[in-house]
């Protein structure tokens, strides 16, 4: 059956949250990590509770109810969240005070907000949703692994509307382990040199991107047509014959793609499972290098290829490498983490 | 429906037993795995019991085929998957679409507990091999790799009823095509942060816990893992597996009343039972035994209690929570309950609810104290709830 996507909302390190901003240039810093344009939250919760909520339950619940009131939708039929980190910040606030007072003296409230499922809980609660919700936290195919649960729910239901996210936080003490083990960067780096100088590492991010997604076209962004995982390919041309199979059975080539959105992010080890793969004479689009890394930062890509799709347009600093000056009729969102989960996406104008 | 999901594997490690047969037979005697922490290094070991998997690291290593510094939910969660995987001794050389998909709520918590004191004091120390399975995804990532699962993988993490929700992925994974087998359920280990985390909330039972007893007083924290292989029902019949039983229904539903209690009425539960019902072709009068979440907290057994109530009258089937054998295993419940419901079916047997004495006084009927043997269990329900309003009930059906 048919999807669209009806609503969108993203939070990421640049103006993506609002259409009147939309992609305006943010002054360019060499940074390790991007810091999130975090919208005023007080249009989406109530004072008291902004208080109580960590970053990634606030970013949550108001991209959540963002896209809800973008897609005129009141409450949805389903929730379905990806996340990979889920709330680390409390998590660290409960056992850094577990292990400095010995397991004494302890209050909840960290505890509490520290399961995975607290950003979804939270949304359903607020809302008063007492539908199918969903969390799933597998590294960086936490988002894909909702985005498919929800083509799931809609082959079942077609009528339904459902709230599928892909939400993520960054602190300190993550990025200081990635930095450790090599998967971000010491050095600060700017943006627009990036993907020129990939090295070892990526710069990180955070964010919160959400969408509608039902069966109903009436003024959607656009369709996703299909969604193809896979894992762990033996070689690049594994990877390339999945992608032309994929696309073969949309009636599609590489060539006949208006355009392909990548998780490039300057990570030599990363950006080359595309380029091995990717011809010349394809246009390019890349997010990582605006929004930083980070597990779910491919919902953004989705929300991205949507806008697109819907006639947005692209700022040439996203644009990695043009090839045709096409109004996009389909985008190929192609996401891979450390070259084990592979997830293709194809969107197409409605 | 369409194609059915046949189940055809179980495996299970919990305090009462290394696979399924000592669980089944400690079930059987009677022999509850609660007691006091012998391998958790917590300095409440005498303040709170567990129900704690009898074996170290290493044993447990050498006993699944994992490697001793991998988190320990990892450990439990290779070990009941390879047995559930040869329990359904899957056709070799057979072209099949196999799905992994997991479920666990704290990740690889217990070995972060030891890396991170080191690192806040100086963050250049601190072992990395204990922080890198830290995510609850890389815990299912490594065990996949070493069951050589590789068409998809996936972990939920809804706190309590996490591994139920695998199972209903793995299901419409099934049923829309996308795979041919799926091993489903979840593993949680005992971590220093989860003890400390349901003490705060004061919902910790310093005794055995009582799950439905009028004077029960919160619940018992245990590990383990639990899964099931989910087969399509034509590739079982064409390979000649033996069918066990049938995933018939399932349904996930939001409390959405509170962070981490039930509303009075049990909202969400009685919804997803409801709707798990219906996916099942079922009426009430259907079930033969209902595997309750029965966690032995006053909020959780009344909630439950509630919406069994309404949706079964004054015809309450067999009712029984294994908790008070298994302690709450977490992410992992869901998984081991559904082993439960469907040794239940196979064996047509029912679980007692161990330390029950008195009724709540809210609610009309007594869960079962005894063990009962022959008995025709049909269909089984079997509910998972959690933190964050998650709710989930899964139907399991002989035929």
């Amino acid at each position: 059956m048919a999807v669209y996507i009806k609503g969108i909302a993203s939070i990421t390190a640049q103006h993506t949250f609002n259409q009147d901003n939309w992609l305006q240039p943010v002054p360019e810093t060499a940074l390790t990590c991007m810091p999130t344009i975090e919208p005023d939250y007080k249009a989406f919760i109530a004072p008291m509770q902004i208080r109580r909520m960590s970053k990634v339950v606030k970013m949550g619940v108001a991209a959540a109810s963002k896209a809800l009131e973008d897609a005129h939708i009141a409450l949805p039929d389903a929730i379905t969240i990806g996340t990979a980190y889920g709330c680390l910040n409390d998590t660290e606030v409960f056992l850094s005070r577990m292990l400095d007072q010995q397991e004494e003296m302890l209050t909840p409230t960290a505890f509490i907000q520290s399961t995975h499922n607290t950003i979804a809980g939270q949304i359903a609660l607020l809302m008063g949703c007492n539908a199918h919700n969903l969390t799933y936290v597998q590294r960086g195919f936490s988002f894909e692994t909702a985005l498919l649960e929800s083509l799931l729910l809609l082959a079942e239901n077609p009528d339904h509307y459902i709230l599928c996210g892909g939400i993520d936080e960054m602190t300190p003490t993550v990025q200081a382990i990635l930095q450790r083990v090599g998967a971000y960067r010491t050095e600060p780096a700017l943006p627009s040199q990036l993907l020129q100088q990939p090295l070892q590492g990526a710069i990180a991010g955070d964010g919160a991107s959400c969408m509608i997604l039902a069966g109903d076209a009436r003024g959607a962004y656009a369709e996703i047509a299909g969604l193809h995982t896979f894992n762990k390919p033996a070689s690049a041309d594994v990877t390339l014959a999945q992608i032309h199979t994929f696309l073969e059975q949309h009636g599609l080539t590489l060539e006949d793609v208006d355009g392909i959105v990548i998780g490039v992010n300057g990570d030599e080890r990363n950006d080359s499972v595309y380029h091995d793969v990717l011809p010349e004479g394809v246009t390019i689009i890349g997010y990582k290098h605006l929004t930083g890394e980070y597990p779910t930062a491919s919902a953004f890509g989705t929300v991205l290829a949507a806008q697109l799709l819907k006639g947005a347009v692209l700022p040439a600093e996203w644009c990695l490498h043009k090839a045709h000056d096409r109004q996009p009729q389909n985008l190929l969102v192609w996401h891979h983490y450390k070259n084990y989960y592979h997830t293709l996406t194809l969107l197409k104008a409605c | 429906m369409n194609s059915r999901i046949c189940i055809c594997g179980l495996g299970a490690v919990t305090a009462i037993g290394r696979n399924v047969s000592e669980n089944l037979a400690s079930l059987r005697s009677g022999k509850a795995g609660v007691g006091t922490a012998r391998i958790l290094e917590t300095v409440h070991r005498n303040d709170w019991p567990v129900a704690e998997v009898s074996y170290s690291n290493e044993e447990l290593a050498a006993m699944s085929g994992g490697q001793a510094h991998w988190p320990r939910t990892a450990l439990l969660s290779m070990l009941a998957a390879r047995e559930a995987l040869d329990h359904a001794a899957l056709p070799a050389g057979e072209k099949m679409r196999t799905g992994f998909i997991s479920a666990n709520s704290v990740g690889g918590m217990e070995r972060t507990e030891y890396f991170y004191p080191a690192f806040k004091a100086d963050q250049t120390q601190g072992a990395t091999k204990d922080i890198v399975n830290h995510e609850c995804g890389a815990v299912t990532e490594i065990v996949a790799d070493a069951l050589q699962i590789h068409d998809f993988i996936t972990t939920v993490s809804t706190a309590c009823s996490s591994s139920a929700n695998s199972l209903m992925l793995g299901a419409r994974m099934i049923k829309q095509g996308r795979l041919d087998v799926v091993v489903a359920g979840g593993a949680d280990a005992l971590s220093r942060f989860t003890l400390n985390g349901f003490s705060t909330l004061q919902i910790l039972d310093k005794n055995h816990c009582t799950p439905f007893d009028a004077n029960r007083k919160g619940l018992n924290l245990g590990e383990g893992a639990g899964y099931v292989v989910l087969v399509r029902e034509e590739l079982a019949v064409q390979w000649g597996l033996k069918v066990y039983g049938y995933l018939s229904g399932y349904a996930n539903a939001n409390d959405a009343y509170h962070q981490t209690a039930s509303s009075p009425e049990g909202k969400g539960n009685l919804l997803a039972m409801t709707t798990a019902l219906q996916m099942s072709g079922l009426q009430p009068g259907d079930i033969q035994y209902i595997n309750a979440h029965g966690t032995g907290t006053a909020n959780n057994d009344l909630s439950e209690g509630t919406a069994v109530m309404q949706l079964f009258g004054d015809q309450v089937p067999m009712l029984s929570s294994t908790k008070a054998f298994t302690g709450h295993t977490l992410g992992a419940c869901g998984g081991v309950e559904a082993v439960y419901a469907m040794l239940a079916i196979e064996h047509g047997v029912v679980y007692p609810n161990l330390n029950f004495t008195e009724r709540i006084p809210e609610l009309s009927f007594d869960p079962v104290t005894e063990l009962k043997e022959g008995q025709d269990i049909r269909h089984v329900l079997s509910n998972s709830f959690g933190f964050g309003g998650n709710c989930s009930a899964l139907v399991f059906s002989k035929s």
